[in-house]
């Protein structure tokens, strides 16, 4: 049972309790039923990667996005001069890459697993499948998507005011962090 | 040493999981040619029945009592067929098969006095027996691919394989096909995941198209033929509907080997060619082409499958030299799926650099 494949296929109960029980934690399905909780573990793709294997490449397109089940990821983008720079270290129970899911458009940075990982990925013809099929759980995990980005898009403001406030020389006012893990 | 040991059985372990992932691969390849048939077949009405599924699950069904309904549907509307239909189309045949001793004579007459007439006209001119030239020359002569074919379909096996295996696979495919796609998309290494999936996802939704698309117009022209011919009483409405509905997967020839053998009942029958049977035969064809090309096939199939008519004259002349009439027939439709799937696979590729 070892093997994912037979694993999955002759899935055990325990296994799938135990996969719901997590989705249920993960802030991009709360407020969904088992019964949807099902739904979504059905679409969702479990990917194991070692310490430093790449995700997806900058450039490249997107398939979805991705949560970490366990480990963590590293989003990388390269610069002008051929410098890297590291924009977010993404942690247990938070997903990244998830332009991808609302377009079709090249990744804007590349991932890699820090350490030992493991994903769930969720592919945007999946969620194109279940707007067809289930158009309420399709709107539900769209919006709490959407709070999820909105709410990283307000950080990113702030630092970017922060940013302009360090090269004007004046102090800047940052809200504290509403959540204490940082996302990509 | 040890060291050693451990890299030589690491080796030795990999060799043998390779030997044995290819060796299952092999036998479950060998499988797949044994019931190719079936499969393909369970997998085509999987591609059509899915959207009927699709509809009513987002009604709030749940998928597994959708199919069950739908198998139930189908078997009623098989039987409500074998009921009223059938009847009908075996008198068809029967008739037929009756009249062609009778069609047989009228044909020979008519080369006869064509053969007379050249002969007549031509005196120097060597003319052979036009009956025997035909018969030699008919496409139909090649009896060979038609015996297998139906010693294939009365062989207890595929009866077996159409009335068990393709019900129950299609069965499967339509309520864990989910399952089947992420078993195989779990084998993909890391790497290539994403770009795999696309593909997949792309390659998949095109085929879905342009089956279901297919499917559909010959349906449509199918019933509209036999609708229109039953309507001016011509006789074996039915099969030359079935035989215009298949001919429909060739582009081009389709209305013409639809067509032909409805000329052929006006030509033979007792009241002999009249222009005004001709002009309603033509007249539904026209009709019906007329109906598909502008409403339904745009619609329905659109432009996702388009081949150049020297591409469809290859491929049926291929398809003939290699299958016969049935290689005729599924010619173009593999030539369209080809297509589509290079086509997916070249755009995709190119924006992977790839290629």
């Amino acid at each position: 049972m070892d093997n994912p494949v037979w694993a999955y296929v002759f899935g055990p109960p325990k296994e799938r309790k135990a996969m719901i029980e997590l989705l249920k934690s993960l802030p991009a399905f709360e407020g969904l039923s088992t019964n949807e909780l099902i739904q979504v573990d059905r679409m969702l793709h479990e990917r194991r990667y070692t310490a430093g294997e790449m995700v997806f490449e900058e450039g490249m397109p997107g398939a979805g996005m991705y949560i970490v089940k366990e480990g963590e990821v590293a989003i990388r983008k390269k610069l002008d001069e051929g410098r890297t720079i590291q924009l977010a270290l993404i942690q247990e129970r938070h997903f990244f890459g998830e332009m991808a899911l609302l377009d079709e458009m090249p990744r804007s940075a590349s991932g890699y697993a820090t350490r030992d990982t493991v994903l769930l990925s969720f592919c945007e013809p999946d969620l194109e499948k279940l707007t067809e099929r289930n158009p309420r759980l399709a709107n539900k995990i769209l919006t709490n998507i959407s709070r999820l980005v909105c709410k990283r898009l307000v950080r990113a403001n702030e630092n970017l005011e922060v940013l302009q406030s360090q090269l004007d020389g004046r102090p800047a006012v940052v809200s504290p962090p509403e959540e204490s893990r940082v996302e990509g | 040493m040890s060291k050693d040991s451990g890299v030589v059985s690491h080796t030795v372990v990999r060799f043998g999981y390779w030997a044995l992932a290819i060796g299952v691969t092999l036998c479950v390849l060998y499988c797949m040619y044994l019931l190719f048939v079936p499969l393909l077949a369970s997998v085509l009405l999987t591609f059509v029945l899915d959207p009927v599924v699709d509809y009513f699950e987002r009604r709030g069904l749940k998928r597994f009592w959708v199919i069950v309904g739908m198998y139930v549907f189908v078997v009623l509307a098989a039987a409500a067929t074998v009921y009223f239909v059938l009847p009908r189309l075996v008198i068809e045949a029967r008739t037929f098969a009756g009249d062609i001793p009778h069609y047989r004579a009228m044909i020979v007459r008519m080369l006869q006095t064509a053969q007379a007439t050249i002969q007549d006209k031509f005196p120097q001119l060597p003319v052979p027996d036009l009956y025997q030239v035909l018969r030699a020359r008919m496409p139909g002569a090649g009896t060979v691919d038609v015996d297998a074919f139906v010693a294939y379909t009365s062989s207890f096996f595929s009866i077996l394989s159409v009335v068990v295996i393709v019900p129950i696979v299609t069965f499967f495919l339509l309520a864990d096909g989910h399952l089947i796609r992420k078993a195989l998309l779990r084998m993909v290494p890391n790497r290539y995941f994403e770009m795999f999936f696309l593909l997949f996802h792309k390659i998949t939704s095109a085929l879905k198209f342009f089956i279901r698309g297919q499917c559909i117009d010959a349906l449509a022209v199918g019933v509209m033929t036999a609708v229109g011919l039953a309507a001016i009483q011509l006789p074996y409405a039915i099969v030359i509907g079935i035989i215009a509905g298949l001919g429909n997967l060739i582009p081009y020839l389709g209305p013409i080997i639809g067509f032909l053998p409805a000329f052929f009942v006006v030509l033979v029958s007792p009241e002999g060619l009249t222009m005004w049977m001709l002009a309603k035969v033509i007249g539904v064809f026209a009709l019906v082409q007329f109906i598909e090309g502008t409403f339904i096939y745009p619609i329905a199939v659109g432009k996702s499958v388009d081949l150049h008519p020297l591409v469809v004259i290859i491929g049926i002349t291929v398809g003939g030299q290699l299958g016969g009439i049935l290689g005729m027939l599924i010619a173009i439709p593999v030539i369209s799926v080809a297509k589509v799937s290079l086509e997916v696979l070249h755009s995709n590729l190119k924006s992977y650099s790839i290629i």
